[in-house]
């Protein structure tokens, strides 16, 4: 499958898109190149949701995040959502669609959680067939993004960038770079967030996503709770030395402040863009 | 399902997390790498406390007035006592939790909730058809013309209920309970009696809980309106209902389809 456009600004920095927020959004329409909505959070077909969604669609473009894929599980791909993801395809034409490389339910139990996998040959097959079946499903490339982890498998044979390229190869995927999850995965198991962008085939990077965790102190919980941390931030400068230009999210799920916070670090994340790329340009 | 490594491993990850008896984590934790600052035990726990919290936050959405019934702390501790029996989750957490009203009543049954608050599981019963009708299907526009046609031809017909629907008869006041307790609509001078006032009353309460546009609201309605759309939704025709029931069907019928009640005829008769 060929690799899409992702049909947003290049470097635009979007919001994700909160239910408490949509009034305002509505209201006052500021200045966001898009935003993203949690898919499994909006797919209601009556009642306010729908009605929102369609008229934020209106003022912006929008992409579309998924956490119910389990790209990752053994259990047979749930049609029943993958039905919704493109019935939201057609309604609300979102310029891009994403998941996780995880599973997220098993047999008969559902976790609401992103759960890792071995990453072995095994599973790159596997995983790489499920993702052939979505994107033929949909008919459109889909981004994988890495997820935080607090566990890793003994029988792992590759690292997780090395997994997520051979996918890329594979499947012509794109990558969607949580450089958020890729630090808190440095904290907690010692690897280089760096080394895991070095490896990761950079240009079918179709969005990046930026966002806080819950210092536990001994480790680090994914909890998108929080600012961006200066850890992140100059990760997030690592990763635009290198000159691409996905667009990037600012992701904020759980104590959701108000949006002007939201603006602020979408604005902060604009002006890192920006010094970057006079930077590259200077040395280009 | 694969029979495979993979397979095996999330089996043996989905046990660990899953089992509530010591031992449950024994053949998962040798395949965890040891080279992380967080110890297997520690990785289960979190990615328990993870689901857990995912689902008993989806909790406190669904019942914010038996949350502030039984205050914040109280409510975390029976909704994550829900959770933790419940190992299997649902994939969509806007719909998750409609047992709790079971979970509430063993409760108060077994004496671990007082008495007082014996009409609580009538209360999540409400809050969650309140929530499931925030999210229910749109509903179709009335078929008038077909509705006379089958009259005509004296066809049975079977009449089709709002997808947003919900019934609940309650010997509690629990309309009352509701308005005082639901965000949003609680007033400054009537809140709660204290709900541990609560007692039954003589006669059951009839409530429909039902979304017109965007906003589900809940409807105190007669006996009689409730008799007739409880027959409707169990599959009767509107003849057989009307030999059960007796009520003036030329008024009842057409307020219970002006208020979107009934909203159309089914196609499967």
């Amino acid at each position: 499958m060929n690799k899409q456009p992702t049909g947003l600004p290049g470097n635009s920095v979007g919001i994700g898109l909160r239910s408490v927020h949509i009034e305002r959004i509505l209201i006052q329409q500021p200045e966001v190149p898009w935003f993203e909505v949690l898919m499994d959070n909006h797919t209601a077909q009556g009642g306010l949701i729908p009605g929102q969604l369609a008229a934020v669609r209106e003022h912006y473009p929008l992409s579309l995040h998924c956490v119910g894929m389990s790209l990752g599980g053994v259990n047979p791909l749930d049609m029943r959502y993958l039905e919704t993801v493109k019935r939201m395809m057609h309604d609300y034409t979102p310029v891009q669609i994403s998941d996780h490389l995880c599973f997220t339910h098993h047999d008969s139990h559902h976790f609401n959680d992103l759960l890792p996998f071995p990453f072995t040959s095994e599973s790159l097959d596997h995983v790489s067939g499920r993702i052939d079946r979505v994107q033929d499903y949909l008919g459109r490339s889909i981004l994988v993004e890495n997820v935080s982890t607090y566990l890793q498998f003994e029988s792992s044979e590759m690292n997780e960038a090395e997994f997520m390229k051979a996918l890329v190869d594979r499947t012509g995927c794109g990558i969607l770079l949580d450089i958020n999850n890729a630090y808190v995965n440095q904290f907690n198991h010692g690897f280089s967030a760096k080394a895991f962008i070095d490896t990761i085939p950079i240009d079918h990077v179709g969005e990046v996503h930026l966002a806080g965790f819950e210092d536990k102190t001994d480790y680090l919980i994914d909890a998108h709770n929080n600012r961006v941390c200066d850890a992140v931030w100059e990760l997030f400068e690592y990763y635009l030395q290198f000159g691409h230009s996905a667009p990037v999210l600012i992701e904020w799920d759980n104590d959701i402040p108000g949006l002007d916070v939201l603006l602020d670090e979408a604005a902060r994340a604009r002006q890192i863009i920006l010094r970057s790329s006079e930077t590259v340009t200077r040395y280009a | 399902m694969m029979t495979t490594v993979l397979a095996q491993h999330l089996s043996e990850f989905t046990r660990a997390l899953t089992a509530n008896s010591p031992g449950g984590e024994d053949e998962f934790v040798p395949r965890i790498k040891s080279s992380s600052r967080i110890s297997p035990q520690l990785a289960l726990e979190i990615y328990r406390n993870n689901t857990r919290g995912s689902r008993t936050k989806a909790m406190e959405m669904i019942y914010p007035a038996c949350k502030r019934i039984l205050g914040s702390d109280t409510f975390q501790a029976v909704a994550s006592g829900y959770v933790i029996e419940d190992s299997i989750g649902a994939a969509d957490l806007n719909h998750y939790g409609e047992t709790f009203r079971q979970y509430l009543g063993a409760l108060v049954d077994a004496g671990r909730l007082a008495d007082d608050y014996a009409y609580l599981p009538d209360l999540a019963s409400l809050e969650f058809k309140f929530h499931a009708a925030y999210y229910a299907d749109p509903d179709p526009v009335f078929d008038f013309e077909r509705f006379e046609q089958k009259v005509k031809n004296g066809e049975p017909i079977y009449l089709q209920l709002s997808a947003s629907l919900g019934m609940l008869a309650s010997l509690y006041p629990l309309n009352q309970i509701w308005l005082h307790n639901h965000p949003g609509l609680e007033t400054t001078n009537n809140k709660a009696n204290s709900e541990h006032d609560v007692e039954a009353i003589t006669t059951a309460q009839y409530l429909l809980i039902h979304r017109d546009e965007y906003i589900p609201a809940v409807t105190p309605v007669s006996v009689d309106e409730y008799r007739l759309l409880e027959a409707m939704d169990s599959n009767q025709s509107l003849q057989a209902v009307l030999d059960r029931i007796d009520c003036d069907i030329n008024v009842v019928l057409p307020k219970l389809i002006a208020n979107k009640y009934i909203v159309g005829i089914k196609h499967n008769e």
